[in-house]
């Protein structure tokens, strides 16, 4: 696996008006080329998947305590006869896993994304890229300098928690998913609560996307949100400017007000659509699955996530999950202490910030306990 | 001032009007059931209050069943501070749409005003002059649990057997002479007695007797009603039982859910059959009410919405397309523009898909020069949001302020949440439909929806119409019910 620098694009994606419900507000994607020759679909519908990591380098033990529950998981085929393999690849062979509680058909996965027939593979969406921010210095510091308590030189970054609200809990959101009209060709979706961006879906067809619309719902979303989510969104409605005379000028007007919704949502949704850092899962047949993290900055709105493009660069797959506000920073501390070597003066001198600011961003964000006592002695006395 | 109020008060009736029209307290595509009941309280109570005389003449104005059972309870319920003339107004009106509601609806009704605690000379006359129009051993079989409330909570005098027989504990050595009574008592233990009870009662029966489901089907199919019938072509199919449903009777709306219940095979091999149903359904409305219309276009939904609910599943849709038939047979010239863009499909075919963007549509129907546009559509436009009444303003502002082109929206949905408030704006009147046959009423009425006509024009409007219905449903014998029976 391999972490390169990368962009997130909606390339061969359109934004359409979007439809508002209560606090949500839903903004639909549409392929303006063809599409990818890609196909996914919901593997099986009534089993929920415990799954387990690989065994982590810097960690070995961590496949052991690493225990995970998940609602569902997608398979992605590709080739001519894709929708024939996505039947192929949702089929679960029995050596593969085991059947926890054959009562509740709780099945047993092992990997996170593994190979489903010839031409298919197995995912668990917007989980991959949660573990892989999860797995981000899980190690804990790779220099044992003075700096650090014993627990985090021993044990690392072990258990590392974060927690998040399932679709379920959001507010007003299954039924703004009921109730949202497809649109004709949609593939995608960008889902906002007000004007937050909270996650983008993107299918490979409008027929996936259909099957999958309504699994939006067991997706995960930033606790922080749900408590502003439970007022209503303004709706913003058309407006017709200047003076037209003729129907043939309202027309135009209308057309240039559908370009302009496009255009905004793009600005809206730039905090999704920008530099990020990503590390490839698997590569096959003229596509790539990678999972992603949106450049780090202290402040602002990060987003992690996992896509599929194809050669030419076209999205075929994208499912993203907004970090809450702590957990941007978390992220982004811990790599600012990477990439100073665990040297709490470097890190806080790249991060612009004074030794202190740096510390008392840790402490904020429930980084305390991996500081020596002794560091706050040495502020104190300062 | 006096304007003002006058203003008001047409906006109020309009309004309640709508709501009589289309909203049965439902759940909807956008709300839910308990929404729309909770807003048709709000409106009926204030409406009651503010304008009881209008309140009751809209029971004539051709609303729909369950705004009349309403409508009724509110005024059985409540009568302490009217005057004689006002009683005997209500009286005649009430006995009229008693006996144009469905008898289950009304049973229903009097066992609600029973349980309100309601019990006065004027409902006992109401309900003693309802009964002597009804078969009461019939009924006595069919809604004996509703029947047998009614007679107890009003003391009311049973001819023959009927008191016997709705009183009865225990059926070990009772007789009955009455064939029906007979045959309910002997459905108790033998099975042949059950095909000689009303379908409902049978049903019970056949569970208990484990009769299979295709056998009793067979053999209760002379004693079903048409809507029976009609509502039980699925279970028909499953259990390979013929049970002929006569098209040439169903009125466009159902004919449209009939038709897209079959299986699509089924539906194509029966197109003909459908069409022609389709036509006559039609032209049964148009011989009932006549409507001749010029150059009309319409915008028709067929977005996602128009699927409607589980309790209402494809209705919208359905009402859609019978007016889309109904205007074709009624325009000198006729053009229809669907949201979907899709003109040719045939009706049979059609299926609610993708978002309501209603502008565009209407700027292509506007661009024919048509003397009226009607839209059709649930009224929750998405694709852009309120881009059709700033279309709708623009036109009336700047392109056409003569209004040469006339402009009504149909909507077959109550919106709770907004009380029925135009949807497209001031400019596209609103009027409600929940059926087909509602068109040519909505579309007279349209003009108060509109605003131009005046209050006082609303109210020889509602007093014409309540004549009309008390000629067509009133009491034979001339005599309304009075407080003296």
């Amino acid at each position: 696996m391999s972490r390169h620098r990368t962009r997130v694009t909606l390339q061969g994606l359109e934004a359409r008006g979007a439809q508002v419900w209560r606090g949500v507000r839903l903004v639909p994607l549409v392929r303006t080329t063809a599409p990818p020759k890609l196909r996914l679909a919901r593997a099986d519908v009534h089993a929920p998947t415990i799954t387990t990591v690989d065994p982590h380098p810097s960690h070995p033990s961590r496949s052991e305590h690493y225990l995970a529950v998940i609602p569902h998981a997608y398979v992605l085929a590709w080739g001519d006869d894709a929708e024939a393999e996505l039947s192929l690849g949702g089929r679960f062979t029995r050596d593969e896993g085991r059947v926890v509680n054959r009562e509740h058909n709780v099945q047993m996965r092992l990997r996170m994304v593994r190979r489903a027939s010839e031409r298919s593979l197995r995912f668990l969406p917007q989980h991959l890229a949660i573990e892989g921010l999860l797995a981000l210095y899980f190690g804990g510091p790779s220099i044992a300098t003075h700096d650090w308590s014993e627990r985090v030189l021993r044990a690392g970054f072990d258990p590392r928690v974060e927690r998040a609200l399932s679709g379920r809990a959001m507010p007003d959101l299954a039924d703004a998913l009921r109730v949202f009209e497809i649109v004709e060709g949609q593939c995608g979706m960008l889902l906002f609560s007000h004007d937050t961006l909270l996650g983008a879906f993107v299918a490979p067809t409008a027929d996936d996307y259909r099957a999958c619309h309504d699994d939006l719902v067991y997706d995960l979303f930033p606790a922080e949100i749900a408590a502003c989510a439970r007022y209503d969104a303004p709706v913003f409605h058309a407006r017709i400017e200047g003076s037209p005379r003729t129907l043939g000028d309202v027309r135009r007007a209308l057309d240039d007000e559908r370009g302009r919704w496009d255009a905004f949502y793009r600005d809206v949704a730039r905090d999704l659509l920008r530099e990020a850092d990503a590390e490839t899962v698997w590569r096959a047949e003229g596509f790539t699955l990678e999972r992603f993290l949106t450049h780090l900055r202290r402040k602002g709105e990060h987003h992690a996530g996992e896509r599929v493009t194809t050669r030419d660069g076209t999205l075929a797959y994208l499912k993203t999950y907004r970090l809450s506000t702590a957990q941007g920073r978390r992220v982004w501390a811990l790599d600012a202490l990477a990439r100073a070597d665990w040297n709490l003066a470097r890190a806080a001198t790249l991060a612009k910030l004074t030794l202190p600011q740096f510390v008392d961003d840790l402490c904020r964000v429930g980084f305390a306990w991996m500081l020596h006592p002794r560091v706050f002695e040495a502020l104190r006395r300062r | 001032m006096l304007l003002h109020t006058e203003r008001i008060e047409r906006e109020d009736l309009v309004l309640f009007v709508n709501a009589c029209l289309a909203a049965t307290a439902q759940a909807e595509y956008y709300e839910d059931a308990r929404g729309q009941s909770l807003a048709l309280d709000f409106v009926h109570a204030y409406v009651a209050h503010h304008y009881r005389a209008l309140y009751a003449r809209t029971l004539a104005a051709g609303i729909n069943h369950h705004a009349q059972g309403r409508i009724v309870f509110e005024l059985l319920t409540a009568s302490r501070d009217l005057s004689p003339a006002q009683r005997r107004d209500e009286g005649a009106l009430v006995a009229a749409a008693l006996r144009a509601l469905p008898p289950q609806r009304v049973y229903r009704l009097f066992e609600a005003i029973c349980a309100r605690g309601v019990s006065n000379r004027r409902l006992r006359a109401v309900a003693s002059q309802w009964l002597a129009t009804r078969d009461l051993a019939f009924d006595a079989v069919k809604y004996r649990r509703a029947l047998r409330t009614l007679v107890a909570h009003l003391h009311l005098r049973t001819p023959g057997e009927t008191g016997a027989f709705l009183f009865a504990r225990d059926l070990r050595g009772v007789r009955f002479t009455t064939p029906l009574f007979d045959a309910w008592r002997r459905a108790h233990y033998a099975a042949e007695a059950v095909y000689e009870l009303p379908y409902s009662i049978a049903e019970g029966f056949a569970r208990k007797h484990r009769i299979p489901r295709e056998r009793f089907l067979e053999g209760i199919a002379p004693r079903m009603t048409a809507r029976e019938r009609y509502r039980l072509q699925g279970a028909a199919t499953r259990a390979h039982v013929d049970l002929a449903v006569d098209l040439a009777a169903v009125d466009p709306t159902r004919l449209a859910l009939y038709a897209w219940s079959l299986a699509r095979t089924e539906r194509e091999t029966r197109a003909a059959e459908l069409d022609d149903a389709m036509t006559r359904a039609i032209a049964r409305i148009r011989t009932r009410s006549p409507l001749a219309l010029g150059r009309v276009s319409a915008v028709l939904d067929d977005s996602h919405s128009a699927r409607g609910t589980r309790e209402k599943h494809l209705r919208p849709l359905a009402v859609t397309v019978g007016v889309d038939a109904l205007l074709r047979a009624s325009a000198s010239h006729y053009r229809a523009h669907w949201l979907s863009g899709d003109e040719r499909t045939p009706w049979m075919a059609r299926r609610p898909r993708g978002a309501t963007g209603v502008a565009a549509r209407l700027l292509d129907a506007l661009e024919e020069g048509p003397e009226l546009v009607v839209i059709v559509s649930d009224g929750y436009e998405n694709d852009p949001p309120g881009a059709c009444s700033e279309v709708l303003r623009v036109l009336r502002d700047r392109i056409d302020p003569q209004r040469r082109m006339g402009v009504v929206h149909l909507n077959p949905v109550f919106e709770a949440a907004t009380l029925g408030a135009p949807s497209f704006g001031p400019h596209a009147p609103m009027v409600c439909v929940r059926d087909v046959d509602d068109v040519p009423t909505a579309l007279g009425f349209a003009r108060f929806a509109d605003g131009r006509a005046s209050l006082d024009e609303l109210r020889a409007y509602l007093d014409t119409r309540a004549a009309e219905f008390l000629a067509a449903h009133g009491s034979t014998d001339s005599e309304p019910p009075t407080e003296a029976s």
